[in-house]
Formats: C-alpha cells, sequence, structure tokens
C-alpha cells in the first residue's frame, strides 16, 4: 500500500529500505474534455540539481528532447502527446546508483506545452498526481495527488527526491507558475 | 521569519508568490499590484494588475485569484522601480463595510517551492477599505521587501488615483444599467420575485453577498397528458428539449455545455458551467439545470443559453418551454419561448454578458438550423461537428 503524501511533505525512501536501486516515477494528469480548439500536451521533465539548487549543464535538463542524462541514471520514457488513456502519462525512470555524486536533488516538474498560445492553463487539468514505483517490484510506494489549487499556472514543480544524510527521501512540493517551462528553467539555470 | 510593520528584507528568489490570507467573512476583498516609476505612479494603465488585468505583458506579476499574486522578479520592466501590493474592498462605501470586519489577516511570501520566506500581520484596521500590503523595490540593483500595511479610506479608486490610474465606472463598479431594470439592494419598494421578460429586454443579476452564488437556469416544458391511454403513450410522446450553452470566457477559451458529447462541463474547473444529467424521458418534474458557478463571474465573458430538439419535430407550442433564471438574491428571471411555428430546432434562448461583477440576462427567443448557424449569428466561433449521446 503507498502512502499517500500531503502537500508539503516529504517521506524517506531508500532508509529502511536497502534494496531500492531503481525508482520509477509516474506522472499522470487528465484534462477540461473540450478542448477549446487546441490539444492539450503536458510534458514532464526532470532537472537534476546541484548542491545550489541550479543544473551543471543543459544535459541535467531531462526532457522530450534529451531523454537520457549521461551515464544513463535518468531516463525519460518518452511524450505521451495527449494525454489519454488510464495509468501514468508520462514516466521517468531512475538508477538512484547511477545518479552522479554531484547531485544533490531531482525536481519533477509538468509544464503545459505552447500553453499561452493555446491559452491554457493548470486551472483545466485534474486529477494530477506523482508517484514512486519501486521499478525492480513494481510496488508503489509514494503517491501525491496535487489537487485542485491551480488556476493560471501553467508549470507546476510536482515533487523532488532528494539526497539527505547518504540516503534518497522524496518531497511533495505542488508548487504551480504562470511562467511555462521557460520559469522553471531560469530558476534552474537552463535556458529553456 | 515574522516581520514587524516597515521592516525591510532582500529578496533572493526569482519566483514569489505573495498571499493574503485572512477570515473576510462578508467581504469581498481583491488583491491587485500596482507597477511604479521612480515617481511613485504607473507609466500607464496596463501597469495595474488586477483582475481585469490578470498579467502583466511582461509577465513579471500575475494575479492568481483573490487571494494570491506571482512575481518573477527577473521580469519586471526597466521603468518599475517598485509594485505596491494592495487589498481592497470591493464596494465598501456603499455596502458600509470597512476592514475592520476581517480578522487572521496574514501576508505570506513563499519562495519557488512554495517554502514560506516570511509572513506580515499588518496591524487591525478600523475604517479601511483598501491596504498596502506590502511593496517590492530595487534597492542597489537588487530587490527588497518592505511590510508596509498601510492603510487607506476610498477603496481601490482611492488608490488608483494615488498612483496615477484613471478610475472608470466600469472598473470598480459594473456599469449602472437603465433605470426601469435596475433592482438595487437598498431599493426603497418592495422587490419582485419573478420578473418575466420582455424580448429584447435585459436585466443584471444582483450580487448580494461576496460572490454571485449558484446560478441555476432551468428549462422546463409541457409534458404530454398521462391519462392518454396505451396507445396515447406512442402517439403522444411530447417533445425532448434538451438545454445546453455556448460559454466564452475572459482569456477568449470558448466552448459548448450540452449532453450531446458528454459535454457536462464543471463547476469547480473552466467552464465553470455545469449541466445535470439529462432528462430524455422528460418525466421529470423539473426539467433540466444548467448551473453556474457565480464565485468565477470574473472569469466567464458571455454565456448563450440554448435548447435543441434531439428527436422528434419542432413543435414547439406543443412544448410552451419556459426558461427560469435563479439567482440568489436576484428576483427570479421568467424567459418564455412565446414564438412558434419555427420548423428549425435549435433556439438561442437568452444571453448572459458580464458587465463587471455580475450578468446582464437578456431574452433573445430566436431560432436557428442547427447550432452552427447559432454560432455564426453570435460569432462564437467554435468548430461543430455532428455529434450524438
Amino acid at each position: 500500500m503507498a502512502v499517500s503524501l500531503r502537500k508539503g511533505q516529504k517521506v524517506e525512501l531508500t532508509k529502511g529500505n536497502p534494496s531500492l536501486k531503481k525508482i520509477l516515477i509516474g506522472l499522470g494528469w487528465d484534462t477540461n474534455k473540450y478542448d477549446g480548439g487546441s490539444d492539450f500536451d503536458l510534458d514532464a521533465a526532470a532537472f537534476l540539481l546541484a548542491g545550489n539548487g541550479k543544473v551543471t549543464s543543459d544535459d541535467d535538463f531531462v526532457f522530450y528532447n534529451n531523454l537520457k542524462h549521461k551515464g544513463g541514471s535518468v531516463e525519460h520514457m518518452g511524450d505521451n502527446l495527449t494525454g489519454a488513456g488510464e495509468g501514468d502519462d508520462e514516466e521517468i525512470k531512475i538508477d538512484l546508483e547511477k545518479v552522479p555524486a554531484n547531485i544533490e536533488k531531482i525536481d519533477f516538474t509538468v509544464t503545459i506545452y505552447d500553453a499561452d498560445a493555446r491559452k491554457q492553463t493548470f486551472g483545466q487539468v485534474s486529477n494530477a498526481y506523482i508517484r514512486v514505483v519501486d521499478d525492480t517490484t513494481q510496488q508503489e510506494l509514494i503517491r501525491y495527488d496535487l489537487g485542485e489549487d491551480f488556476s493560471v499556472e501553467t508549470a507546476v514543480v510536482v515533487g523532488e527526491i532528494y539526497r539527505h544524510n547518504g540516503e534518497w527521501k522524496f518531497n511533495a512540493i505542488g508548487s504551480g507558475w504562470s511562467g511555462g517551462l521557460a520559469a522553471l528553467g531560469r530558476n534552474y539555470g537552463v535556458n529553456v | 521569519m515574522e516581520l514587524r510593520k516597515g521592516q525591510k528584507i532582500a529578496l533572493n528568489e526569482n519566483l514569489l508568490k505573495i498571499i493574503f490570507e485572512r477570515n473576510s467573512g462578508a467581504l469581498d476583498i481583491d488583491m491587485a499590484a500596482f507597477l511604479l516609476q521612480s515617481t511613485g505612479k504607473v507609466k500607464g494603465d496596463e501597469d495595474f494588475v488586477f483582475y481585469g488585468n490578470p498579467r502583466h505583458i511582461s509577465g513579471s506579476v500575475t494575479h492568481c485569484n483573490d487571494d494570491s499574486v506571482e512575481i518573477d522578479l527577473t521580469k519586471i520592466p526597466r521603468h518599475v522601480e517598485k509594485i505596491s501590493i494592495t487589498a481592497t474592498i470591493y464596494e465598501a462605501d456603499e455596502r458600509k463595510q470597512n476592514f475592520s470586519k476581517i480578522s487572521g489577516a496574514v501576508l505570506r511570501l513563499k519562495d519557488f517551492y512554495g517554502t514560506e520566506i516570511a509572513t506580515f500581520a499588518p496591524e487591525r484596521f478600523t475604517v479601511e477599505t483598501a491596504i498596502v500590503l506590502g511593496e517590492i523595490y530595487r534597492y542597489k540593483g537588487a530587490w527588497k521587501f518592505n511590510a508596509t500595511g498601510a492603510g487607506y479610506k476610498g477603496g481601490l479608486a482611492a488608490l488608483c488615483n494615488d498612483f496615477g490610474i484613471e478610475v472608470s465606472d466600469e472598473m470598480t463598479a459594473p456599469p449602472p444599467p437603465p433605470p426601469q431594470k435596475t433592482y438595487s439592494n437598498n431599493q426603497k419598494f418592495e422587490q419582485p420575485k419573478k420578473i418575466e421578460l420582455r424580448k429584447g429586454q435585459r436585466v443584471n443579476l444582483i450580487k448580494r453577498g461576496s460572490t454571485l452564488g449558484e446560478i441555476v437556469i432551468n428549462l422546463n416544458w409541457k409534458r404530454p397528458p398521462q391519462n392518454s391511454g396505451f396507445f396515447g403513450q406512442f402517439l403522444n410522446r411530447g417533445i425532448d428539449l434538451d438545454l445546453a450553452c455556448l460559454y466564452e470566457l475572459k482569456d477568449g477559451r470558448a466552448g459548448a455545455v450540452q449532453a450531446l458529447g458528454n459535454l457536462f462541463g464543471s463547476l469547480t474547473n473552466a467552464p465553470y458551467i455545469a449541466l445535470d444529467g439529462d432528462d430524455r424521458t422528460g418525466e421529470s418534474e423539473g426539467g433540466e439545470n444548467l448551473r453556474i458557478n457565480g464565485k468565477f463571474v470574473n472569469k466567464i465573458q458571455r454565456i448563450l443559453i440554448f435548447t435543441f430538439i434531439y428527436e422528434g419535430a419542432a413543435n414547439w407550442e406543443e412544448a410552451q418551454g419556459v426558461v427560469t433564471v435563479k439567482c440568489p438574491g436576484s428576483p427570479e428571471l421568467i424567459v418564455r419561448m412565446d414564438e412558434y411555428g419555427s420548423e428549425n430546432k435549435t433556439c438561442a434562448i437568452a444571453l448572459l454578458e458580464n458587465v463587471g461583477e455580475t450578468f446582464s440576462v437578456e431574452k433573445i427567443v430566436r431560432f436557428y438550423h442547427d447550432s452552427k448557424e447559432m454560432d455564426e449569428d453570435f460569432d462564437w466561433g467554435l468548430r461543430w461537428t455532428v455529434g450524438r449521446k
């Protein structure tokens, strides 16, 4: 049975669970049925961050155009253009032991592609969640449902995994911003 | 960190959320931001960010809702030296309200991750109807925050005046509708319980509390007599009217809420309009209902209420359709579909338009061959395809 988290809650991932080596981050959402003339395309991404909260190089931004981090520690399983269907809409796999030592945390974000031109916001997105699955046993460990807090936002920092005393922890963030992927990228030090 | 009034802190973040938490009671409070030059005035009206102009063209300041404002410090234009974050009471004078009525007021500054950077509890106010909660200002090439907490009388209009915004009537209050069609709160005569609209007549819904409340639009029509025997049931089935609407939101999004295509809408998310389940049998006494969440009136530009006959002949006279618009605090508005003889199966019944903080309701009752033709007449601009339910 997965642990269900509230916004801002932090939980242990590897502590007490030493066999956990590979995790799968599943992100899902539903969009408003009426498309308003444009399709909804939501994109998940991972930012690999050093101790200063920034990326070290553009390669540390793993998304639909850079699916695999060098060394293979983080792999984006590909872009789902419609968000249709049951289950995860996009998935990111992480091999915790391969994460480079200078990476202190990995943030997971979901952004609406071309949101301004298509006049789309997270106000039209429902049932968004992030879940962490043990990729070896396929057991769901953690689930965080984002709720209905959003209105004008076009980008959401959904959650992150971070190092703490030699172990990995998960933080349920759910912080939304209206400046799209570009605003998040600037904050992480990536030119998007 | 808890700030005292007048305390200043450096801002090390690029992205900030400023949240004004309070127990408002019956007060309708909204936040706004003024992007000011070194003169203390705005450069132009576009530098006033509020519910009617929710995002500054630079993307630096965004009005998220009535209790939060988002700031992207990297996007602030060069001409801006200071951003004043304000809270005002809507129609404070008319309603004889002021900030003495709120409690638990706290301003929260949150960072990129939603973590609190600082909080500021403004002192208790008395007669004030507007507060400058805080200011973000340039200091030696960086940005700082000042916990201002200064109260003013005169509401949003006074602040606008101070900051160099010309206040038009539309900005602070809905434009006054023609007198014979108005039913204000402090009228001397008894408010009628029901008003039957004439074709082309427009009245405004009355905003009583802090929001409009739930607006229910009911369509009812005549059922065939129940005692007409076994064969009568087949011969005289009456007609089935489907209630639906087209909507256009302030941000330009548009669409339809109708049973066809299962577009039942949502009250909590856009379009803030929802259709109760379709009563296809015509058995239900109550007819069909569309609901509008009055809390989000600011997000909605206009709504066209229409009906169509999915199956059967266009016998409008037999149906004697009646639409009733119910809104807490307003008289019921009755729109009778009292024109008959049209072979067309789609009828635009009433148009709701945003006139500030409320809707005007206009009787239309005009017939169309299909939704597409109606859409074109009202310039809605949706893509129509044939649907089934």
